[in-house]
């Protein structure tokens, strides 16, 4: 959403949520605009209490034990997702994973001054919790669940590099991006896109999966090519996510499966069909680019 | 309700956090924008739909609200 619609736009949508819950004083400024914001989110997130403190890991065990029971209720659960988050880890091993991961996201606001600022405005916390594996379900490097709108689950699993940590908060931040886009216009028929046939293929588990995710992993695979395009750091592999050729063509394919739907103009609203037919647009223009790699093409 | 309260840091974790650059009071004082020019174009009529696509989202007791919690993996 920020490659796509700008710094801009997404600030806008996070002052029409901290309007909705502001005092007396004005939202002139991106500190009370964050307040603001930060007090809408714990008026309306049952028992999710949003971090206050000026670190984005400085979250205490009430507060994570929240947050991670906030990924346990959501029944187009096809990836036995409310069941994935795992134990803490020893306190010795949190704080490096911590180092880590903190490190990274320094790293990364380094590099882009608009990811910097939205990021801030968006997310108030990053907990550290394992993984479970299971049946059916490939363990996971970290997510996001819209009933903890501005935190961040994250592995750090040691195989991972600083780059693949950079592209999981660029995977994340856009995964909230969206939830926040959706309290300001509505995005799907929740009833009907439940049904199996409604179903669509997605960008980056490759999997049928229900409309709703299928549409986060295609905003998501092109916010990732676009941020590799224009910022990330080049010439090197990455675990979590594909090189970018690949992840184009899914990203396409995914759209694709999207537009075969027969009621998609009913399942989601048209709001939503345009930020579809914007990924359309940007991943058109990265599959025309002659370079393979496709992250030196304006 | 705030969960910073409780938090234990250490001396150098705490001094981490202050130089960090990725200390969210600093990152957002670095930004001396113009906001109001930016939200200024928020009319009356966005915030009624961001209103009523809140009361929607946010509706207490329905059905609703579970099969539309969303966890991301994709």
């Amino acid at each position: 959403m920020l490659a796509l619609f700008g710094r801009d736009a997404a600030l806008r949508n996070i002052y029409r949520l901290a309007n909705l819950a502001r005092g007396s004083d004005p939202l002139d400024t991106l500190p009370a605009i964050r307040q603001a914001y930060l007090d809408f989110l714990d008026s309306r997130q049952r028992g999710v209490a949003s971090n206050r403190h000026d670190d984005f890991f400085s979250i205490d065990y009430a507060a994570e034990a929240q947050l991670s029971a906030a990924f346990r209720s959501g029944e187009l659960d096809d990836c036995n997702q409310s069941d994935i988050i795992g134990g803490k880890y020893n306190s010795e091993t949190e704080r490096a994973k911590r180092a880590i991961a903190r490190a990274a996201l320094a790293g990364l606001f380094a590099l882009d001054a608009d990811f910097a600022l939205v990021f801030s405005l968006a997310i108030h916390s990053i907990f550290l919790r394992q993984s479970k594996r299971g049946a059916g379900r490939p363990g996971s490097y970290g997510g996001s669940s819209s009933a903890s709108i501005g935190a961040i689950w994250l592995t750090v699993d040691a195989r991972i590099s600083p780059l693949d940590l950079q592209e999981m908060f660029v995977h994340e931040l856009t995964h909230h991006l969206l939830f926040i886009d959706e309290l300001n216009q509505p995005q799907f028929d929740y009833f009907a896109i439940a049904k199996p046939e409604n179903f669509a293929h997605s960008a980056i588990l490759r999997r049928n999966r229900p409309l709703d995710k299928v549409v986060h992993s295609i905003v998501v695979a092109t916010e990732l090519l676009l941020a590799r395009q224009r910022y990330l750091p080049r010439g090197q592999k990455t675990v979590i996510h594909p090189p970018s050729a690949a992840l184009v063509r899914a990203t396409m394919e995914a759209i694709a499966s999207v537009d075969a739907l027969p009621a998609r103009a009913s399942l989601m609203t048209p709001h939503l069909l345009a930020i579809v037919d914007t990924c359309r647009v940007a991943c058109r223009q990265l599959q025309d680019c002659p370079d393979a790699s496709l992250e030196t093409c304006a | 309700m705030t969960s910073s309260n409780t938090l234990k840091l250490s001396t150098d974790e705490q001094k981490v956090i202050e130089s960090s650059v990725a200390s969210i009071r600093k990152v957002l004082r670095q930004h001396n924008m113009d906001v109001k020019s930016i939200v200024g174009s928020v009319t009356a009529a966005d915030m009624a739909n961001t209103q009523s696509a809140v009361e929607v989202r946010f509706a207490e007791g329905a059905a609703m609200h579970s099969v539309m919690n969303m966890i991301a993996m994709d």
